[in-house]
């Protein structure tokens, strides 16, 4: 009788040991689950080699036959395009499900449903600013288009056929490690993703920075600081290009517009932690035939985006009766996003205009709900949001949205002690069916019919690279823009004063966006500047308008004839600094006495050349950031207060012209500072942390390039990559930012010949070999060539030959 | 114990399991073990090992032939992501002995409750030879006493 107790007492002890390893205890996930082989870490293990296979897969109507390349690149085949469409869902999920999934959680401000409280900040900002109603508005627009409708729906089902099939078998490691299940994927994950995108790259603007920028050193100061129009332009549209087109008058000036020398408050930016680095951006170009050895053009692209795993590009070939297109999209979203057909070949680069305002809200006094604009008391409409946190609590708040936007900022989202509401008007909030755009351009045949896909893209706005095999090249700067008066969303505005009608809707017409079709040059090229000359009618805000990489780009295209591929593989690779080239010459004179220096030994050699190895290249960063911050204290953030440093141009401009800038005199001293005295002490301090950090004098150790898991997990990410570069150079790759993939497209003998790499794999799944096979390659300036197929059969005797 | 029948529980113990796994929830073993501890012919501590050993070699390997070929890196990777949050580095071929331990003793725990229960039902057929062996044993002790 006691041995059967005994017996009892341990069988409920057991169960209970299995009980509690099999459930998730707050962040920590079920380790039963985890450590079992068959159901946890041990079978993501994928021992397959990256090798060419053939698979096929039963669509909606169909079979879609999916040959894998030897990179684990998918090519599909399919006899119509619901099932081309339902295998690319199929075969992005089964490589990519959590990162996609991942994305839609975040862009929804749902990260606390993974994760617990300590993502609610971030997703109370990314419900604040607006992500989610964005592509609310969004679906509806995609859904009513029947084109649209056909591809997202079967897109959707081909993406739900692998959830389900992963919920049986092999889910991502992810999925295990944080403890919860994929939910059904819903087409406004897609609206979500190109949401989310939007912010990325237009999140950004200075309205705020900016206001108190003037307010504390007053107009003349601040127009040196932080000029419109850089002093040695080169912008995207060639400087003699004539506009001939008759522009949309300005909007007018409102009587109370604003009055930037008004005594407004100082405004501190709580989201800045949240808003995207300075200093990402993108290259792209084209050449004509007059510039090249094979006589045809030759197109290339690297857009810089924050390193992360899995890779936020997702490559593949996509082929159905009247589609032939191939290049890379972001996991989540159908079509191709970067590519080229048998006809053109397309690229895109972020374009730095400003489309995002803010304006403070006058409450009604005594009455919560109402605001002011255009000269009467408005409603506020009010959004109930819910987080569910898991682990914890849910919470809820009430976003309240004026007819501009969001009040992004209130009481209850604020840092500041008088609680200034502010509302935010951003073109990436407007319901958009942007998609519409890349499927007009993966069918494109010329460059009419660029432009006319062009037509149906609002945000963000990209400049858009073109190449032919009819030897035309173009660029155009495209998305919605309003049509300004003169620095118009430069500094906060009232909503008081707004006219609701411009900001709802008085645009450059699609026909009068920035562009340039086969310049006398010989070659168009962008990398993130100002995208015109003082020539353009309208008035153009920037909001990190690039002026170094630029003229890299445009000095070696200009000097270069005869032009190869490999010559486009060094530009893309290229680790010459500008703003060294540029900066040192003029600070080295001032530290003269510092000659006998090592560090100053090896500045005054330096060939302003950042390859990983550099150690001149560590030091003149570190010293260039020491300098700054010292010679811009004024400009730091304090707790009232947020603001943003010049322009490295502009400080060159600075030391250059005005070596006397009262902004040189160090805040909270007796003496008064100098230019002299700011570059001394900062190189006093460069060559002091370099004493203390001597294993950091290495570039590639001081800027630790690393590449990221988009959950954190260092295990899964890599560090001190050996890649050269940095911000403002071709090469960008600083610390957490490059070149997201580098693409070539040589259009020699009327053929179209892709060349390619990126910094990641085609796999998500940590435990493949394809997770991060191209990473080494990518570090070295190497490139795979693509194969594009014609056709299946095509497809199917290269897989033969390689087998 | 049996030798013999020692040896085939544990294989059909590890056998059983891995297959159950591919289809059922990752704590299909538990319930196997425990069957098999009901209805096996071992006595408590072997009973045990049982369950222990036949887990164990289950669960070591079959992720043995998991990780062939990519020599622990991914498992070191887990470890790694796993220790962390105790400060600690945890190498994948640890993690591999941690698991079948952890795993071995679920499977020996459940086993000897399942022989424990049993040990007193008068229907089961092994419980009872087991008892004759036991009086048989008494009688002679008796008998050396008399």
């Amino acid at each position: 009788m006691t041995k059967r107790l005994f017996g009892i007492i341990l069988l409920i002890i057991s169960i209970a040991l299995t009980v509690l390893l099999g459930i998730n205890i707050g962040s920590t996930p079920s380790i039963g689950k985890l450590l079992s082989p068959s159901h946890g870490f041990w079978s993501n293990i994928d021992l397959h080699p990256i090798a060419s296979e053939q698979i096929e897969i039963d669509g909606p109507n169909g079979k879609a036959t999916i040959i894998y390349d030897e990179n684990h690149i998918p090519h599909i085949f399919a006899d119509n395009e619901e099932d081309l469409y339902y295998a690319q869902g199929y075969v992005m999920a089964k490589d990519r499900l959590w990162q996609m999934e991942f994305i839609s959680y975040a862009a929804s401000g749902r990260l606390t449903e993974i994760v617990g409280v300590k993502a609610l900040a971030l997703d109370r900002y990314h419900r604040r600013i607006g992500l989610k109603k964005a592509a609310e508005e969004s679906l509806p627009i995609l859904l009513a288009d029947p084109v649209i409708e056909k591809t997202v729906t079967s897109f959707t089902k081909g993406i739900n056929q692998f959830i389900s099939e992963a919920k049986r078998g092999k889910l991502p490691i992810e999925y295990k490690l944080l403890g919860y299940k994929p939910q059904e994927w819903k087409p406004i994950n897609s609206a979500l993703l190109l949401k989310y995108m939007a912010n990325d790259l237009t999140g950004t603007d200075n309205d705020i920075e900016y206001t108190n920028a003037m307010n504390l050193l007053g107009r003349d100061i601040f127009d040196i600081l932080y000029p419109d129009y850089p002093s040695q332009p080169d912008p995207i549209i060639p400087l003699e290009t004539a506009f001939n087109f008759e522009a949309l008058p300005a909007p007018s000036v409102p009587s109370k517009a604003v009055d930037s020398t008004a005594p407004l408050a100082f405004y501190k930016n709580p989201i800045q932690s949240f808003l995207p680095q300075r200093g990402l951006g993108s290259n792209n170009w084209a050449v004509s035939g007059t510039k090249t050895a094979s006589g045809k053009p030759i197109l290339c692209n690297d857009p810089h985006l924050g390193l992360t795993f899995p890779s936020i590009w997702y490559e593949m070939q996509l082929s159905a009766p009247g589609l032939n297109v191939y290049g890379v999209t972001l996991p989540g979203a159908p079509g191709i996003i970067i590519g080229y057909n048998e006809h053109i070949a397309w690229g895109v680069t972020n374009a730095g205009m400003d489309v995002r305002d803010w304006y403070t809200v006058e409450r009604k006094p005594g009455d919560d709900t109402k605001y002011k604009a255009q000269g009467e008391w408005k409603e506020f409409e009010e959004i109930q949001e819910t987080y569910i946190v898991k682990g914890g609590k849910n919470v809820t708040e009430t976003i309240k949205w004026t007819a501009v936007g969001p009040v992004v900022y209130d009481k209850d989202f604020s840092e500041r002690k008088d609680k200034q509401d502010l509302t935010m008007s951003w073109l990436a909030l407007k319901g958009t069916n942007d998609l519409m755009a890349f499927h007009k351009l993966n069918r494109a045949k010329n460059h009419q019919e660029y432009l006319e896909a062009l037509n149906a893209y609002w945000c963000p706005a990209q400049n858009f690279v073109y190449a032919d095999i009819h030897n035309n090249i173009a660029i155009k700067e495209h998305g919605k823009f309003w049509i300004r008066y003169p620095e118009q969303g430069k500094f906060l505005q009232k909503l008081t004063e707004a006219d609701l009608s411009q900001i709802e809707n008085y645009f450059i017409p699609n026909n009068q966006t920035p562009y340039v079709l086969n310049p006398a040059r010989g070659f168009v090229s962008s990398a993130n500047q100002i995208p015109v000359g003082k020539n353009y009618p309208y008035y153009v805000l920037g909001f990190d308008y690039e002026n170094f990489r630029n003229r890299r780009i445009n000095e070696f295209l200009a000097q270069s004839s005869d032009i190869t591929v490999d010559d486009m593989k060094k530009l893309q690779y290229d680790n010459v600094s500008i703003h060294a080239r540029e900066a040192l010459p003029l600070m080295l004179p001032y530290i003269a006495k510092r000659k006998s220096s090592d560090i100053y030994e090896k500045l005054a050699k330096w060939n302003f050349v950042t390859d990983y190895e550099s150690q001149a290249a560590s030091y003149f960063y570190k010293w260039w950031e020491y300098f700054e911050n010292i010679a811009w204290d004024e400009l730091k953030n304090t707790d009232n207060a947020s603001f943003i440093f010049p322009q490295e141009y502009t400080a060159i401009d600075i030391i250059k012209n005005h070596p006397a800038f009262p902004l040189f005199d160090i805040k909270g001293t007796q003496k008064t500072e100098t230019l002299q005295d700011v570059l001394l002490i900062s190189f006093d301090s460069t060559v002091a942390w370099f004493n203390q950090h001597p294993d950091q004098k290495e570039f590639r150790f001081y800027k630790n390039t690393s590449i990221k898991h988009m959950s954190q997990l260092e295990a899964f990410s890599e560090r001190y990559i050996k890649i050269g570069g940095y911000a403002h150079i071709v090469n960008a790759t600083s610390s957490r930012w490059g070149a997201s993939v580098r693409f070539i497209i040589d259009f020699k003998d009327g053929q179209v010949q892709g060349y390619g790499m990126y910094p990641g794999g085609q796999s998500g799944n940590p435990g493949s070999k394809a997770y991060n096979s191209f990473v080494e390659a990518w570090a070295e300036g190497k490139y795979y060539r693509h194969q594009f197929f014609k056709n299946l059969d095509e497809a199917k005797n290269s897989l033969n030959s390689t087998l | 114990m049996k030798p013999v029948t020692f040896a085939i529980q544990i294989i059909l113990i590890a056998l059983i399991s891995w297959g159950l796994s591919y289809i059922l929830p990752w704590w299909i073993f538990t319930v196997i073990c425990f069957i098999s501890g009901l209805i096996a012919y071992q006595s408590g501590f072997f009973s045990f090992l049982t369950g222990f050993i036949g887990v164990g070699l289950y669960y070591f390997t079959y992720s043995s032939i998991l990780t062939r070929g990519d020599n622990f890196s991914f498992a070191n990777k887990i470890g790694e992501i796993l220790g962390s949050s105790m400060n600690a580095q945890i190498g994948g071929f640890t993690l591999l002995c941690v698991g079948a331990v952890l795993f071995g003793l679920l499977g020996g725990f459940f086993a000897w409750s399942g022989t424990l229960i049993a040990s007193k039902e008068p229907s089961n057929r092994l419980r009872s030879r087991r008892g004759r062996n036991k009086s048989k044993g008494l009688k002679l002790d008796l008998k050396r006493y008399q």
